[in-house]
């Protein structure tokens, strides 16, 4: 054990020095990249959707011709504030998003009972204008149907008159919002991060030994094979799991910094469902890193390694593909299949739906299993001479 | 008074006002009829008034209970509700199984999210006799946010709606009925049901539900309990604690209160408030002024003489007579205050009556509220539940220290009532009834600071027992609360955690009730 021990933390203490590798498998991997994936998604996930729940400005000329509008409109979030004059040059510039104009007859037409104009100023090229301007809209024509249903309720007449049809809309889907792109990103970053971590170890650990010439007097050590190859795996091993851990982590501290209650009704994305899929995914750490290590045995040279692996880095994608092209629901002994497993199950813990122990021993096992055969690969091309040639 | 009016004297109409001012947010028009009809050979599933089942509808099971894909829509065809339609057969005797038996509507909606919480959401609606599956399938009533991860029930209570609906028939055209003797005509209305009506009361209908949770094998779910329902959730909690998680009571009875008499206290109170905020608010002081004595003045008119106006009647071509008299006027205002939109338009229409003698709104109004009250309640259920529960420990002699002739309905509504409940056959009422419920199961209790029937004082009665209550009152606004404002986000708040610790409801600081309306076109700007 000792001597594995010393072959690990040999290629650790290796892999910690050469910066490039470094950077790659602790900050580029677990931090970087969620950082790269996470918040563009929900960052425009936040732009598209109105939130008629979270209040926001409204810039008004004539705010105080219509106080009773303004409450309303407070009431519906839209807090007024008074328009800039050269409001139409920030509209422009993109300073302000939307601006309504209180025309100074709107009341005087109101107590007529006549259409009372209101101007809602916007920018058609700018998204965010667009976006205002629609809540604003929405909010405003509700207030009108609603206002034009009460002078006819005042009047003791009914509404029904002036609705001839009702329209029924009705919902077909099973299931309203997918959590299917938060389920594939928390998997996909762990996968991923998992193999970045290990990434550069993995390619210095035995064609770039063999590059430098240093493998020849490590195995020539009095040392097993087979002990040698558990210290560079366990190596590997923990590369993987730091990077993989650590994106869990910083995973974690993006969703507690970006405010989304709504969305967390719907999705699972809870410290726990993140532990649960850290959990999940953890057999696929010992896959990845024999995965890593066998590749790295059978290649020649590191930039032969560096394509091999490269080309690595598509698996994790695979489960996608799969269930994109095929028909077969992702249950029962598909989920002995790394990858597909993982994916499938971290899936529906972000989803908030159950899986059973069966299931998850089918993931865990046939993840563990698949590792043990890369590494009796690994092993059987450390055995061989032929490791040292060029 | 008519007999029409008599009866409608007799019925709480509790939860009215939400409805109307629902309509506003849901739109008002008709549909078609839909013609898919479930082929009664083909399974056994009931006909239920008012439920189409759909054509090649999956029949789907949960516990014992099955379910086929319906479309449920209410009386007036104004809302319309794709769900799943389920059943459960119950005695009409709990004591005797093999008797009479009932069949209960168990509606389920599924939740929006793709998997639900294990504990679904049940909704009590009020009255009583006012039936779930017709009023909650109108859109807005704020419990979408909790639907987002949960399936909700809608079963209705026993004597409503589609579970053996327990109403007696009334007609509208009788000559008025000062002759005619109230204790006949609740003979009458005995005569015409075919069933027990003691067996129509809070206690069994809890039992009831119990019945469904244990048929749908569902460990606990959530309540959300309005207005009388919160009577009926209180009840459930008190007889049941195990089989609920959260509670909702929105516009909360407590057990301790005896309602009946206080009704006209509650409402009269609220009728000052809005004379208050009226006198305190520019538009409406200077438009209504003397609103007071104005009202006063119009009740006194009334009771001494019915007013005959010629209401056109648009939609249908039937008579356009109509006589609006004081009892008519009484139910108008009691109703239009239990909603801020209606409240909105009281002052108004009252203005135009007593000042410029234009009767036709006023009338107008009256003639369509008390028609759509003819559909919305089972008026033998109410009597059941009234008068089995709410002269328990009454004693009329108290009745003169209420000084109910201080009110605008006056005292002959509670008389009313008392020569009734003489002759309906009321049901066994449990030594607790009337205590308030001990439970450490989280409640979270919701008013309106003007509401007519139960002021938030009720809610914190309510609140005394309850460990784990947490209390919202919504300042100016009346009956119902659960979809003003962001409250439909603090409830789910509350069900989903299951605590009410954190909950911030700053956000209800900045609603006010609608601009009184200045005349017929609206409020100012």
């Amino acid at each position: 054990m000792k001597q594995i021990l010393t072959v690990a933390l040999k290629e650790i203490k290796d892999n910690i020095r050469d910066r490039r590798a470094f950077f790659f498998a602790l900050i580029y991997g677990p931090v970087l990249m969620p950082l790269l994936m996470v918040g563009p998604i929900l960052f425009s996930a936040k732009n598209n959707v109105i939130d008629f729940d979270a209040t926001s400005d409204l810039y008004v000329v004539g705010a105080e011709q219509a106080p009773n509008l303004i409450q309303m409109l407070l009431q519906n979030n839209l807090v007024a504030k008074p328009a800039p004059p050269n409001f139409r040059e920030k509209l422009r510039s993109g300073e302000l998003a939307v601006v309504l104009e209180i025309s100074d007859i709107y009341g005087e037409r109101l107590r007529e009972g006549k259409p009372a104009p209101l101007f809602v100023y916007v920018n058609h090229s700018s998204k965010d204008s667009l976006k205002a301007a629609n809540q604003l809209k929405s909010v405003l024509s509700r207030y009108s149907a609603e206002l034009g249903y009460w002078r006819l309720n005042a009047r003791g007449l009914s509404a029904d008159l002036s609705t001839p049809i009702k329209l029924v809309e009705e919902d077909v889907s099973s299931q309203g919002i997918s959590g299917m792109l938060f389920g594939f990103m928390v998997y996909f970053l762990i996968m991923f991060t998992m193999m970045t971590g290990g990434f550069y170890l993995a390619v210095d650990i035995t064609a770039g030994e063999r590059e430098r010439n240093s493998l020849e007097p490590l195995l020539s050590l009095p040392i097993a094979r087979w002990r040698l190859v558990a210290g560079k795996y366990l190596a590997i091993l923990g590369f993987v799991g730091t990077s993989a851990s650590l994106a869990v982590a910083c995973v974690y501290l993006i969703f507690t910094l970006v405010p989304m209650d709504d969305l967390h009704i719907v999705l699972n994305l809870s410290g726990t469902a993140l532990v649960q899929s850290y959990l999940v995914a953890l057999p696929c750490m010992f896959f990845v890193a024999a995965l890593l290590l066998a590749t790295s045995a059978y290649t020649r040279t590191p930039k032969e390694a560096q394509t091999y692996i490269s080309v690595l880095y598509l698996l994790p994608m695979a489960p996608i593909l799969f269930k994109q092209l095929s028909d077969v629901a992702m249950s029962g002994p598909l989920l002995a299949l790394p990858y597909l497993g993982q994916f499938s199950l971290i899936d529906r813990i972000i989803k908030a739906e159950s899986f059973s122990l069966a299931e998850l021993s089918f993931s865990v096992g046939g993840t563990l299993l698949c590792a043990v055969v890369l590494i009796a690969v690994a092993l059987s091309l450390y055995k061989r001479e032929q490791i040292l040639r060029d | 008074m008519t007999r029409v009016a008599l009866f409608l004297s007799l019925r709480i109409l509790w939860n009215l006002a939400i409805k109307a001012a629902l309509a506003t947010a849901s739109g008002w028009a008709l549909v078609g009829p839909v013609n898919a009809r479930a082929n009664p050979v083909e399974d056994a599933f009931p006909e239920f008034d008012n439920v189409t089942y759909l054509a090649g509808g999956k029949i789907s099971t949960q516990g014992s209970v099955r379910f086929r894909p319906c479309r449920v829509h209410d009386p007036d065809r104004q809302h319309y509700q794709s769900m799943d339609c389920g059943y459960l057969i119950v005695p009409e005797n709990p004591a005797v199984p093999t008797g009479r038996q009932l069949t209960l509507f168990v509606g389920r909606l599924p939740a929006i999210a793709r998997e639900a919480q294990p504990d679904p959401l049940l909704v009590i609606d009020g009255g009583p006799g006012s039936a779930a599956s017709e009023t909650f399938i109108m859109p807005g009533r704020g419990l979408e946010k909790i639907r987002q991860n949960r399936e909700m029930y809608i079963v209705d209570q026993r004597g409503t709606g589609k579970s053996g609906r327990l109403d007696c028939d009334v007609d509208e055209e009788l000559e008025p009925a000062d002759e005619v003797d109230l204790a006949q005509l609740t003979r009458e209305c005995l005569a015409q049901l075919d069933t027990d009506p003691r067996f129509y009361t809070t206690a069994i209908a809890v039992n009831d539900l119990e019945q469904v949770r244990r048929a749908l094998a569902l460990e606990q779910w959530n309540i959300y309990g309005v207005s009388y329902g919160t009577r009926v959730a209180q009840e459930y909690l008190r007889e049941f604690p195990g089989a609920i998680r959260t509670m909702v009571l929105d516009g909360v009875l407590p057990p301790q209160i005896t309602l009946m008499p206080r009704i006209a206290l509650e409402s009269q109170r609220a009728l000052e408030q809005l004379i208050t905020r009226c006198a305190n608010n520019g538009d409406c002081r200077t438009r209504f002024g003397g609103l007071e004595t104005g009202i006063a003045s119009l009740f006194s008119a009334l009771e001494k003489r019915p007013i005959t106006v010629v209401v056109d009647p648009f939609v249908s071509a039937e008579d356009g007579t109509y006589t609006l008299g004081k009892d008519e006027l009484t139910m108008l205002v009691r109703l239009s205050l239990y909603n801020s939109a209606t409240l909105a338009i009281l002052p108004l229409t009252l203005h135009e009556a007593y000042a410029n003698n234009n009767f036709l709104p006023l009338a107008r109004s009256a003639k369509k509220l008390l028609g759509k009250l003819e559909n919305t309640f089972a008026n033998a259920m109410h009597n059941s539940v009234m008068c089995s529960e709410d002269f328990v420990g009454f004693d009329p002699a108290s009745l003169e220290n209420l000084h109910l002739e201080n009110t605008y309905i006056g005292a002959d509504q509670v008389r009313d009532f008392m020569t009734l409940c003489e002759l309906w056959p009321t049901g066994a009422v449990g030594p607790n009834f009337k205590k308030p419920v001990i439970s450490d199961v989280p409640v979270l209790l919701i008013s309106g600071s003007v509401d007519p029937i139960t002021p938030p004082e009720y809610a914190a009665l309510a609140a005394k027992h309850l460990t784990q209550n947490h209390q919202i009152v919504v300042e100016g606004f009346g009956h119902g609360v659960a979809a003003i404002g962001c409250m439909p986000r603090l409830m789910a708040r509350f069900v989903q955690r299951a605590s009410a610790a954190g909950l911030d409801e700053q956000c209800l600081a900045a609603l006010k009730p609608d601009p009184f309306f200045i005349d017929f076109n609206g409020p100012s700007p």
